[in-house]
Order: structure tokens, then sequence, then C-alpha cells
């Protein structure tokens, strides 16, 4: 990128050279030199900004240039700071270079702008696209945890198309839509499956001063994505091609038919049953001469592989420049019937139509498609859990693919493979209309009008399809066929989203000697119209034709739903910094969102921030080792207007019927009460920090403290309501929340020769506390919400396993008859109000939530000549999983971990005595089941090699040629052993989370 | 310079940028002022009030996948993760898990109906029009309070609107001044509904004349307001719509509507509401997975008597043979449960243990007590109905109940008379059975009455609310397990019953005193601080 932009650059210069100069100028000369050794430097880029005239310096490091006096010449090099002087009388001008090595001119995008990171007040984390586009996972959202502060993200589910993670900008402080707004090239657009490969930076926006620009939608933060643009005068081609496997992190362990006939016998005894299997059965299962079979490995049998490929040229000339991408993915699940596959296009275009005015157009597309089962995986992967490996899975004596019926709920092979397709294919047009125009009386004022129109449209299909197994009667050895189920069905479904932006803005940067003042006015709307249409039939007399047309007559089914949505704002930014020493910015939205009431509507979000650059003032510039070192303090104010539409208006809406007559007549019911108050939320955030790097860059730095109230929360006034009202009721705006949180980074480099090495490590901690949420006065403090972290869960305390009837017959009554249906190694409750019964009242503030309150990362890497190695540690800790496994319900099969259940013999057990089924008193959500999530993983690992320049390779017109092998996710360390620590809470059927190995080739020609 | 402004000129064009830009209408919403000026969105809103009447078979009210007859000696249910099992049956009811709690569903209900009732009076609808709705609404909204306060005694009276700053905190009315409520509403809307004879094919299934009196008869039952009870319940014996029992009760229940003996039913009509009785409840042969739920015990099928005689197969003279125990029973007996032997969609059942294809506790989805129930199961489904493929009707009133209601509550208040036994004798007769002898004594008499409704009405969740109001559900229930049987063949291929086979694979019945109450559920007693939770919870 910043090679790119020194090539141009360098032949801008050249190009200059050979216009004739004008005659008041006079010849500046002088030699550049590297401020840390003293050498030389040759071939230093030297304008002079006034004339746009350019010259380099020669093999000693020197230049001559014309300029005449107050003209500011500027000298840039490559891994070099930037330096520019003004000239004077002096003739002589003789520069000293320092190492760029903190990047401390990185620039940085934010909210409707682009800022120098030295510059920045307020608090924002961003990443390039190098560190986006290694060991990339094929869904972006995964790709940041662990690599940018204030992220908390956590994955639950594997499934490709599915597995998009939860995601959170320092916590949850809503009781609705906690999601951050984000923006795609300056429009709300979805990012996750936005390519990497098209990707130039993705920027975080977390305190208010970052995001009040974006008003009444910014409470929950901003994540803002900027897509790559031409940038060179010659075209430059890059291919990237990657290839990778995954498996699942962890396989769960499930009995197998010896296992299970042994323990089920024991749960149905404990339960007062029968055996289910006789000693001789077990026997036959154990020794293997009965059926034994792996359900997982008879269904998770798909590819799991994932192939990219991207070609994008970068290029241009003087008047136009372009970037143009097309990429596609194909990921194979871990399922057969499991897939995704995206093709994605970009044309992004700036075109200079005179000196003023620039076009821009920006035009991208997107097919995604999914591909599941019918039944879909979570289904399929219940039925693992359940089934019998007493039964066979196969029929091989009936036919070639008779499939075995799993003894219990049909088949998860059939399930998977045979029950027919799910596809959802999703085609999203995208496009951007810009026009810049510089002021030509005003320097450094420019007008910006920016037209968008998005198109996404999605269409469902999911074909349900019989399929016959077979299941062997265990006595009679009898083989009988079923039907899986007992017709064809299509049920289908389209929508369509249409989104328009406009926007106009005025942007004024300008400089008098140390005073920088930058302004923006901006005026913004949006919006918004949604349509969705569905239509069902069964009784398809055959599986050939999928489409709706050739089902039955029987049950025809349709439907359909419509929204729209609007909102504007304006903005205003000014921005002053005195010698880069003092920043000051101040910035507000007026803005407006058709979700409320007309007088409610309107709302002013300001937010202030400064910072002090104290390494600039006079009593550090001698320090030498201090590069940079600067305090951040901003305050401000953002809100959140996401929560169900309309609520302001009272009105009826069409919902469920009765049958009366011939038919089934429409019903309507009323809304919820209106509520005509009702506005957004509104967080006031306030973030401390400050910046550091030390040492030419070795060591860097950043830490901030935040915290956030989050007032006027929508959210219906249930806790005080009672049921009796007769209806639910309309979100108010009152329950208060505040987030603490402090987020620190820390850095450090270095290179000794050819060898060269950084170190990274990052951390989030966030807490929240319910301040208010009308709760009456009289709750309990056992199960009072206020005053407690957002999420608590609340349960009975378990208080480990009864091991003696007399232990039970002196405990309190938990069944609520005398503990008549307690036994040895059931789970013990505390009876915490001691008044002789667990019930109700002994439920009580337990254990932490799902969302990790802190999560951290650390990466590595180093480089010798042409290797690279990069590695991330990604963890999260201070989350608890409810891991509630159930054994043998429905006599379905257990996982193997429960084996280590309480019995006579084994009082020291894991897990309560066995049963058919978790019994009641053991299924009661109680801390028994509450786990610590802990977990530290290495979320992924690189190792490249880039090719020498020999020139039998730059003969073939390639100029670069890099090989890499990655890994993700491959080391999980964490407390729970049966499945992945980023899963959901619950039993394991879910997708399962994957580690992957990954190869890949870039050639960029 | 000019070329640009025309441009934004365009821009602007294509969206629009004045302030009405925000005041979008949503598109799903119809506003509040036109409902009760419109008689077609007026009779839209009360079809969804009639969306709240419960059906037995699980889609409202009761909770799902079983009748409430597998918490009583009716039934059980075999899958043990069915809220029977895991909560009803081991008397886990409590204020925080109440599987079968109706309190915020009804309040839904009550507070739409008051809305009509309300709304109408102000309307400028057609007074024909508005006196019909408004019976309707304050009918289904007596039927949600006495479905309320038969399970949860005394419960708030409401009866307005409520606003969100009215006081909410509503306390209890007794359970008496509830019933009392029922019967004044019902007293006071009966002249407004048409007699079933007299609605139109169109408008089959609204509420009618003669189901306002059913239900009075059988709240007044509850109530114990006796002669009201009976003199409801002649009112639709002796209604000119002229209701008759249906001397086939294989069609009585294979109907979907308008059987002559029915007063009241809830219809279905797919594909936009079915039920899954089917789906639920078939025995394993014919259906291809779920199914077997309801499994009849054996204190149900011994409770059918022998048709020839009219005689308890206890009685030595009732011409009952054990080893051929479903021979010569009750016709109720064979429209009511399958048996080894009965014939069900065409196909004999095989249930003899262990092999027969649907065998005692053969599997996981067999039945646990050696039957399956035949009431509700639609013979003309084709082979394994999916979810929502059911379409028979929910009879909610019918004759062979108000005849029963009669009986009781002229027994009681004028003991044994000769209507008494006219009203039993005709439900007796339709079963194949002879008259019941003369000169019982009133106590005989009610003996005879609870017999008689316990095999009538098995099914049809009167059972649970019976036993409560006779005060008996606890010797009925309580530390039980029940029977099933189990058939097994011995050497020459002879069938071996054995009708003490103990059902004890699932949770012993604790039925307590508590128990004869709901609990109020716990969130409403921590809102409402006017609310008494009932005794023993």
């Amino acid at each position: 990128m910043k090679k790119q932009y020194f090539k141009w650059m360098f032949s801008l210069a050249l190009l200059c050279c050979s216009f004739t100069m004008q005659s008041q100028e006079i010849t500046i000369a002088g030699k550049v030199t590297s401020a840390s050794d003293g050498e030389p430097l040759p071939g230093v880029n030297v304008i002079n900004l006034g004339t746009k005239n350019g010259s380099t310096t020669g093999f000693e490091g020197d230049y001559s240039i014309k300029a005449k006096k107050g003209d500011v010449l500027e000298f840039s090099y490559i891994g070099m700071k930037t330096v520019a002087i003004s000239v004077n009388e002096k003739t002589i001008i003789n520069v000293l270079l320092q190492e760029d090595a903190s990047e401390l001119d990185e620039v940085i995008v934010v909210g409707y702008g682009k800022q120098r990171k030295i510059d920045i007040t307020g608090s924002v984390s961003s990443i390039s696209s190098k560190e986006i586009t290694r060991a990339p996972a094929a869904n972006l959202a995964n790709s940041l945890a662990g690599k940018l502060t204030g992220v908390i993200s956590t994955q639950r589910s594997g499934q490709p198309g599915f597995d998009s993670p939860s995601f959170l900008i320092r916590g949850a402080s809503s009781f609705g839509d906690n999601s951050p707004l984000i923006l795609v090239d300056g429009i709300v657009r979805s990012f996750s499956r936005v390519n990497p490969n098209e990707i130039a930076n993705v920027t975080i926006l977390k305190d208010a001063a970052s995001t009040a620009v974006y008003g009444a939608r910014a409470a929950n933060g901003v994540i803002l994505i900027t897509t790559k643009r031409g940038s060179s005068n010659q075209s430059s081609f890059e291919y990237t091609s990657t290839y990778s496997w995954q498996t699942p992190t962890i396989r769960p362990e499930f009995m197998n038919s010896g296992e299970y006939s042994e323990y089920i016998n024991i749960a149905r005894l404990n339960d007062g049953d029968n055996p289910k299997y006789t000693p001789e059965e077990v026997q036959a299962f154990k020794n293997g001469t009965a059926p034994n079979t792996d359900w997982w490995d008879e269904t998770v049998n798909g590819k799991g592989i994932t192939e990219q490929h991207n070609l994008s040229v970068n290029g241009g000339n003087e008047k136009t420049k372009y970037f143009l991408s097309f990429g596609y993915l194909n990921q194979e699940g871990l399922l057969k019937t499991s897939n995704f596959n995206t093709y994605s296009v970009r044309s992004n275009i700036d075109n200079k139509i005179s000196d003023r005015v620039t076009l821009s157009v920006d035009l991208a597309g997107r097919k995604e498609s999914r591909l599941q089962s019918a039944l879909g995986p979570a289904e399929v992967f219940k039925h693992i859990d359940q089934s019998l490996p007493t039964v066979p899975a196969t029929f091989p004596e009936i036919g070639e693919g008779a499939l075995g019926w799993n003894g219990l709920n049909g088949s998860p092979v059939v399930d998977s493979d045979y029950s027919g397709k799910d596809t959802r294919v999703y085609n999203i047009f995208q496009s951007n209309f810009k026009l810049k125009y510089d002021f030509e009386k005003i320097d450094g004022l420019s007008a910006t009008g920016m037209f968008s129109y998005d198109h996404t449209s999605r269409e469902n299909k999911k074909f349900i399809l019989p399929y016959t197994y077979y299941s062997q009667d265990r006595v009679t050895g009898v083989i009988s066929a079923h039907e899986s189920r007992p017709k064809i069905e299509l049920d289908e479904s389209r929508n369509k989203t249409i989104q328009k932006t406009l926007r106009f803005s005025l942007n004024y940067d300008k400089a008098w000697g140390d005073h920088n003042i930058s302004a923006l006015a901006l005026y913004e709307q949006t919006e918004g119209e949604y349509d969705y249409i569905s239509a069902y039939r069964d009784g398809f007399i055959s599986p050939s034709i999928d489409q709706i047309f050739a089902g039955g007559l029987d049950n025809l089914k349709n439907g359909g739903s419509a929204s729209i949505n609007a909102r504007k704002g304006y903005v205003g930014r000014v921005n002053y910094n005195y010698a880069g020493k003092y920043l000051l910015q101040a910035n507000a939205r007026y803005d407006a969102s058709f979700n409320f009431h007309k007088d409610k509507r309107w709302g002013v979000f300001p937010a202030f921030s400064a910072g002090w650059v104290i390494s600039k003032e006079d009593f550090l510039t001698n320090v030498d080792f201090i590069d940079n070192l600067k305090l951040r303090a901003s305050w401000g104010q953002v809100g959140n207007d996401r929560v169900p539409q309309f609520q302001f208006l009272s009105g009826f809406k069409f919902n469920g019927g009765y049958v009366i007559g011939n038919g089934y007549q429409k019903g309507i019911f009323d809304n919820k009460p209106p509520n005509v108050l009702i506005t957004w939320e509104t967080a006031t955030s306030t973030n401390i920090g400050f910046d550091f790097s030390l040492f030419n860059g070795q060591l860097t730095g950043e830490f901030d403290y935040f915290t956030k109230r989050t007032k006027d929360i929508l959210r219906p006034n249930t806790a005080a309501t009672p049921s009796t009202f007769g209806s639910s009721l309309p979100d108010e705006n009152f329950a208060v929340v505040d987030n603490h949180g402090i987020e620190l980074v820390l850095g450090h480099r270095k290179s000794v020769g050819d060898f060269s090495y950084n170190l990274n490590l990052n951390g989030t901690f966030v807490t929240s506390e319910v301040i208010d949420m009308r709760e009456p006065e009289d709750v309990e403090d056992r199960i009072r919400k206020t005053g407690r972290p957002f999420s608590q869960r609340y349960g009975l305390i378990a208080e480990g396993l009864f091991q003696s009837q007399s232990e039970i017959d002196n405990w309190a009554d938990q069944d609520g008859n005398s503990n008549k249906s307690i036994q040895p190694g059931d789970i013990r409750y505390r009876d915490i109000n001691d008044d002789g019964v667990v019930d109700g009242f002994d439920v009580t503030h337990i254990g932490k939530s799902e969302t990790p309150e802190l999560i951290y990362g650390f990466n590595a890497g180093a480089s010798y000549k042409g290797f690279d190695l990069n590695l991330m540690f990604q963890g999260a800790s201070r989350f608890q999983r409810y891991v509630f496994v159930d054994p043998f319900a429905l006599e379905s099969n257990s996982e193997k971990i429960l084996k280590d259940s309480w019995s006579p013999e084994n009082t020291d057990a894991a897990y309560p005595r066995l049963s058919i089924g978790q019994t009641n008193n053991n299924a009661k959500g109680s801390t028994f089941w509450l786990k610590d999530a802990s977990y530290l993983r290495l979320k992924n690992i690189e190792l490249a090699y880039t090719l020498p320049e020999i020139e039998s390779i730059t003969d073939l017109g390639i100029n670069k040629l890099r090989f890499y092998l990655s890994g993700s996710n491959l080391l999980t360390f964490s407390k729970i052993k049966n499945r992945d620590p980023e899963g959901p809470s619950g039993r394991v059927t879910f997708y399962p989370q994957t580690k992957s190995l990954l190869v890949g080739v870039n050639v960029q020609f | 310079m000019k070329k640009y402004l025309i441009i934004t000129a365009f821009l602007v064009s294509l969206v629009g940028c004045s302030e009405d830009f925000l005041d979008k209408e949503p598109l799903d919403v119809i506003s509040s002022k036109s409902v009760f000026e419109d008689e077609s969105l007026t009779e839209a809103y009360l079809y969804k009030l009639y969306d709240y009447l419960p059906s037995g078979y699980g889609d409202t009210g009761y909770g799902k996948e079983y009748l409430l007859s597998s918490i009583v000696d009716e039934s059980r249910t075999k899958s043990g993760w069915i809220a029977s099992n895991t909560t009803i049956v081991p008397g886990f009811i409590s204020p925080t898990n109440n599987p079968i709690g109706i309190w915020g569903k009804s309040y839904e209900g009550i507070r739409r109906a008051n809305n009509i009732v309300n709304s109408l009076e102000t309307s400028s609808l057609d007074n024909n029009f508005k006196t019909r709705i408004s019976a309707e609404a304050r009918y289904l909204r007596a039927w949600l309070y006495f479905d309320l306060t038969r399970r949860y005694g005394d419960v708030p009276l409401i009866t307005v609107v409520q606003n969100l700053d009215d006081d909410l905190l509503v306390s209890q009315t007794s359970r008496a001044d509830i019933y009392a409520f029922i019967d004044t509403e019902l007293e006071s809307i009966t002249e407004n509904l048409p007699l079933k004879s007299d609605i139109p094919s169109n408008e089959y299934g609204r509420i009618n004349r003669e189901t306002a009196w059913a239900l009075s008869s059988r709240a007044n039952l509850y109530a114990r307001n006796y002669p009201k009870a009976a003199a409801s319940a002649k009112k639709v014996m002796n209604s000119p719509s002229g209701f008759t029992l249906n001397n086939n009760i294989d069609e009585l229940f294979q109907s979907d509507r308008g059987d002559s003996e029915v007063i009241f039913e809830v219809l279905y009509a797919k594909p936009f509401k079915g039920h899954d009785f089917d789906r639920y409840n078939l025995p394993p042969s014919l259906r291809s997975d779920w199914g077997s739920q309801t499994n009849p015990v054996q204190e149900l099928v011994d409770d059918y008597e022998m048709a020839a005689t009219g005689l308890p197969i206890t009685d030595p003279a009732s011409g009952y043979d054990p080893t051929q125990p479903f021979v010569g029973r009750d016709k109720r007996f064979y429209a009511t449960i399958v048996y080894n032997g009965a014939t069900l969609k065409g196909k004999e059942i095989d249930i003899v243990y262990p092999d027969g294809e649907d065998a005692l506790l053969k599997s996981g989805l067999h039945t646990i007590t050696g039957y399956y129930i035949k009431k509700y199961i639609d013979e003309s489904l084709p082979f394994g109905p999916a979810f929502g493929d059911s379409k028979i009707s929910w009879k909610e009133f019918r004759l062979g109940e108000i005849l029963l209601n009669y009986a009781e509550a002229q027994n009681e208040a004028s003991g044994p008379d000769a209507t008494v036994y006219e009203a039993l004798n005709e439900v007796r007769m339709r079963a194949g059975l002879p008259n019941l002898p003369a000169g019982l004594s009133k106590s005989e008499m009610t003996e005879r009455i609870r017999q008689e409704r316990r095999v009538e009405l098995a099914f049809e969740n009167h059972r649970y609310f019976d036993l409560i109001r006779w005060g008996i559900a606890e010797q009925v229930l309580h530390d039980k397990y029940f029977h099933g049987m189990k058939i097994t063949r011995d050497g020459s291929g002879g069938l071996i019953y054995d009708p003490t086979f103990e059902v004890n694979n699932r949770p012993k019945q604790i039925f307590l005193p508590k128990h004869n109450l709901f609990p109020i559920p716990q969130g409403e007693i921590e809102k409402n601080s006017n609310l008494e939770q009932n005794p023993g919870y």
C-alpha cells in the first residue's frame, strides 16, 4: 500500500521535473541523511508543495530543486517520517530523516472522514488489509477477535454460511439490540461476508466522541469497513488463492454399544424399571458380536474443504484510478449437505473530471449461496447425540445404500444426506456514486455529494423429501421398512430489501502556522423498504420437480409481510489543533428517526474530546527515548433507535383466526397499548486514555478507561405489570445500565539485521451493572436484578450430591413431597431462606453470563529474509456456560462422560445418579451445571515465504510471489472438555466449531 | 459548474428531502379508529378472541402433547420428558413451574373480550349486529373466567379494558363470586344468541344459545348451585334445535362438524388450523415416528361394564371372562380404547408381548400400558399423518354430558327422581347397556352417575376437574402407580392376560391436598402484592 503510494509519488515527481521553471524561483540544494546512522539517503522524494515540482536525491543523498520563498518542501522516503520544511532565505537545506518506526503518521478512517492516528482524540482501533487476510476466515467477523481491543466476539457455530459470531463492542448495554452499527464504505451494510481481499481496513469506533456523528444509531459502537481504491499509475494484478481443510475442534464422545447397554440398564434400575438388556446382550455388545455403530462417523463425513480465489487489479492514470476485484469462495461443510459459496465482484473507480471535480463510482455485487439439509444441522446433530449405538447404520442384506433406523427417531444420516435441501441464495447489489468539488475561491474547502443504492434479495427454498430406512426387531430379527415422513413438502420464500442513502457534505481543512483547523458539515438521509412473500405446498407426487406448481392442492399456504424505515440527520464537526500538540474536537449530530412520534423524533447527540501530545512539549523533546506520548479524554452522547417499529401508534394487526362456517376466518388483534413518548436510548460515555511510543517505536502502547451509562433503555415494564393487564407491553424508556471497562494494547518490535519481530498484547475488560429497571421496591435481594451485572443468571445453589438416605432425610424438602422422590446421587440444593423447603424462594443470583468479561489476544510475528511467521493466541475469561448433560433421554444414547455418574461404588462422581433423562430434581436450573468457560486458543498461526526478486521470476512479469501455510484454532485450552468453549449453552446439538489447515499463494504481477 | 448543480438536483430528486420523509405509515397495521366501526373488522377481532377457546388436543391452553387424561386415572403418557411425567404426575407443579397453567393467556383473552364489549357500546354499527357480537364476547369472557376459577380458585375479576396508568394491582374475587358473575352474564346474554338450529351454515361454529345454557349447567354444577345447573341442562335437553344422542359412537368421534349430539365444537380446517392428535397418538405400526402418547390404564378399562348385564366386571354375575377380557363390553369401550386385536384404520392391532408389532414396551415408542387411544383417532387419514393434519373437531359441549350434568344436579338437588333415571338411562341405552335398577338411594345414584361420567366422558378433559370437585382426587390419585395389560402367549399360542401389570417405569402419582388448586404464578405474586397464594404453595 505504502510502497505503491511512493511509486506513484515518484513517477509524478519525474513528470513534474520536465516543466519549465518560473523566473522568481531560486534553487535550493542540500543533502538528506538518515538521523539514526548519518548515512546519506539516495532516492528520497523531494517535492515543492507549492508548485508540485519534484526531485529525488542522488547517490550521495544530494538534491536540488527550484522554489520561492514561502514554499514548503516535503521530503519523503519509505520507512522514514516525512518532513516538511518552509523555504526562507537559505539556499542550502540539509535534512535529517527519522525512521518511521511507530507508524505515527498512519491515517485512520473515522466517521465521515480520515484522521492521522496521532491527531485522534477519541477511542478507535483499526487493522489493515494485511492483518485481515492473514489466516482468513470465510466469515470476516470471525477474523477480528483478538486483533482489536473493544471487540467481544464469540463464535457459536462452525456451520458454513451460518457461522456469524455474537459480536459486541465494549460489551452489552441494552436490553434490546446490542449490535454495533456497521458501515461498509459509509453505508449501513452487513460486513461478515465481504470478501476480505477487497478490504483496505477495518476501524472500530468505541467511545461517544468517535461515534456521535452517527447519532441515534451509534450507542453500541460503530464498525467502519473501507474497501480498496486504485492507487497506482500502472496496472498491477494480484492473485490470491487458498485451500483449507476443516475438522471439528472437539468431537463429542458418545457411549459405544457396550457402554450404552451397561449404563442404560443402571439408569432404568435407578428409575425402578427393568433393565433394557439381558446380561448376555450386554456381553454381546461388549465383545463385538452385536452391532456397535458410531453415528458421528456415519454422519459427519463431509469434505470440510474451503477454496478461495481472488483476482484484483489496481491501476489507472493521472485522471482515473481503479480497483477491480473478483472473488470466489466455496466452503464444504462437515456434513455432506452443507455448503457455502459466494461470488463477489467490485469496481471502485475514481475519475478526475476536472482539476477540481472528482467523480467516484463504486459498484459491488455478491451472490451468496448457503446450503443445508432440509431438516437442518441442529436436527442432525441432535439425532447423532441420541442415536443408539446398538443398531446398525446400514442394512447391506436389504440392498446397497439401505440405511438403518437409529432406534429412536429416524436416522441422522437420512436427516443429513437424504432429507432434501434447504438453500438460501442472497443476491446483493451495492452502489455508491460520489461527486467531490474542491472550491476555487476558498482554499481547503470542498463539497461532496453522495448517493447510494443497495438492493438485497434473498430466495429461500426448502424441499423436504421422505426416505425409506430399515429397522430390525431385536427379538425376532425381522427387518421392516419405515418412511422418514409422510409427504414431500416445499417451503419457499423471497424477500427484498432496498436501501437508499443521500448525503451532502462540506469539508474544510486549513492550516495557519501552528493553527490547524478542519471542519465538517453534513446532511444525510436514508430510507429503506422490505417485503417478503412465502408459499408452501405439500403432497408432491414425485421428487423430480422442486417447484411450487408441481405440488398438491390440499395444503396451499402463502404469506407475506412488509415494512419501511427512514432516518435523517445533520452532522457538524470541528477539529482544532495547535502545533500538533493540543488537540480539540467537537462534534454533534442532530438526528431523527421514523421510529418515534413526530414530537419525540429529533435529538442532539454531542461529543467533545481533547488530546495533549506531551511528547511535543519542550520539556520532553530532548528526552530521546520518547517518540510519542499522548493523553486523550472524551465525553459524548449517542443513541439507539433500533427497537420494534411504530410503537407510538395504536392499531390492529392480522393475527391468527378461527374456523367459522366452511373455512378459516382471519383474525385481528390489537397491538400493544401505544407509547407516544417512546424515543431513543441514550448512552453517555467518557473515555480517558493515553498512547505512547518509546525507543523509536520499539515499545508502543495504548490504554483506555471508559464508563458508559445507557439510560432510557427501551424495555417493556413487565417487572411491575401483572399479566392480568392482558396485553403485551410497549417498550418504555426507563432502564439504566452502566458499563465500565479498560482496554490495553502493548506492542514491541525490533529488527536486527535481516531479522525482525513484533509482539502485541491486547485485552478488553468490561463489566456491566443494572442501575434501574423499575423493579418493585420489595423484590428480594436474592432475585433482584438491579445492582447486578446485565445478564446475571438466577437459579438454585447446588451443594454436591446426596451420599446417603439419611442425608436426604435430614435435608430441606426439595420435591414438595418430603423428599420421597430423592435418592442418593441426586443433586442437593441449598435452602437459602432456611424454611425447610427448597422452592422458588431459594432461587438466587448465580454465576456469570455467557458473554466474556475479559477477552484478550496475543500476537507475535517474526520475519527473516523471505520468511515470516505470525501467530495469534486469543482467549476469553470470566464467563460461564450452562453445560447440561442429559443421560438417555427417551432412552437415547449419552455422552461418554456420563460414565462418571454417581453410584454407590462411585460416590465421588461428576454427575448425578443415572436415570432416563435427568430427573426433575437434577434438571432444575442450578450452579451444578454452570461451568467456567474460560479458554485460550491458538486462533491462528501462519508461516509464509516470499521469493526473492530473482530474474527467473521477474522475467515472467511477476513482482512478488508468496506462499503461506496457516492453521486456525489448532490448540484450545479450556476447562470444558466435552465441547468447544465458544459453543452455546445446553446440549451438544449444534454444528461444531472447526479448526483448519490452510495453504495459500499470493502472486503480484 | 452548472453541470454539477444539475447532477446535484437530480440526486436530490431521487430521494426527496422534506420533513414528511420521516412520516412513514406502517404497512401492516390497521388504524385503531376503524375497527369497531366496521362489521368485517369487528368480526375478525371476535374470531381472534374465539381462538382463545381451548381444545383438549393440546393446541391451546392445556399445554402441548397430552390430554389432561394422562394426569388422572384415565391414561399415562409414555414419554418421560412430557410435562405430565416430569412435573404434574410426580406432584412438582409449583408457582414457578406449571405446564398446564393458563393464567396469562386467559387474561389476554379477557382483555380482548372486554374491549369488544366496551367498544361496541359507543359504536355506530347496527344494533342487532352489536348485540350478538357483544353476547358472543361476553360468553367467551365467561368461559375464560370459568376455566380460570376451576383451576385457580379466587382470581381477579376484571371487566374493563385497563390502561397502563390504572391501578393494575387487582385483588382476587372469591370463587363463589366468580361463579355468580358467570351465571349472571350467561343469563343476560342467552336471549341475544341465536339457537343452534337458526345459525346458517356459513356461521356454523359461532356461539349459540344452547352453548350458553350448557356452560351454565356445567359452571353451576361446579359451583354446587344444583337447581340452576339442572334447569340449564334441561333447557338444552328441551331445545327446539333437537339434539339427539348419536347411536353410532364411532361416527360421533369421527365427525369434524355437525353431529346431531354436538352443542358446541371447535372446528378445524387445514392448512391454517389443524391439530396433531393423530401424529401424537397413533400406535407405532400406523405412523412413522412420535405417536403412542396416550396409553389408557387398566383401571379405566375395568370400569366399562358388561353390555348384556350392565354389571361391573367385578360382579361374578356380570358374565366377564378374564380369558377373553375384551368381549361383550360397553359399546363405549370399543369406541374409546385400542386393545389387542382391535381394528384400527383397517389393521388389526397386535399388542402381544414381546413380539407384537405394537407390543407393550417393545421400544421407547410403544405403549407402556398395553393400550392405545381410539377416541378422536381419524380413521380416514393416510399412514403417518404429519403435524397439523388432524381435523376432527373438539366437542366441548355435547348432549351426553348435558344429560349427565342434569342427572347429577337433579340428584343432588332433589334426589334420584324419575328424570334422573331417564337422563342416565338415555346415555346407557346408547352404550348398549340395560337400564339402571330401580330404587337406588341418593348416594347409590351419585356413585352410578360418577361411574357413567367416567366412561362416557373419558378423554374429554372432565375427569381431572370432576375428581377435584367431588373431593376424591387425593383418594383416587395419590401415591399410586396405575396398571396396564400385559398379554403373552402360552406354549400353544393361546393368550395369557395379566391385568396387574404395574406401570412403574413412570413416576408414581403424587396428589396432595394443595393440588386441588393451581398455584398462582410466582411472578404474579411478586408483581401484585394484593394477590394471595393458594394454600400449600
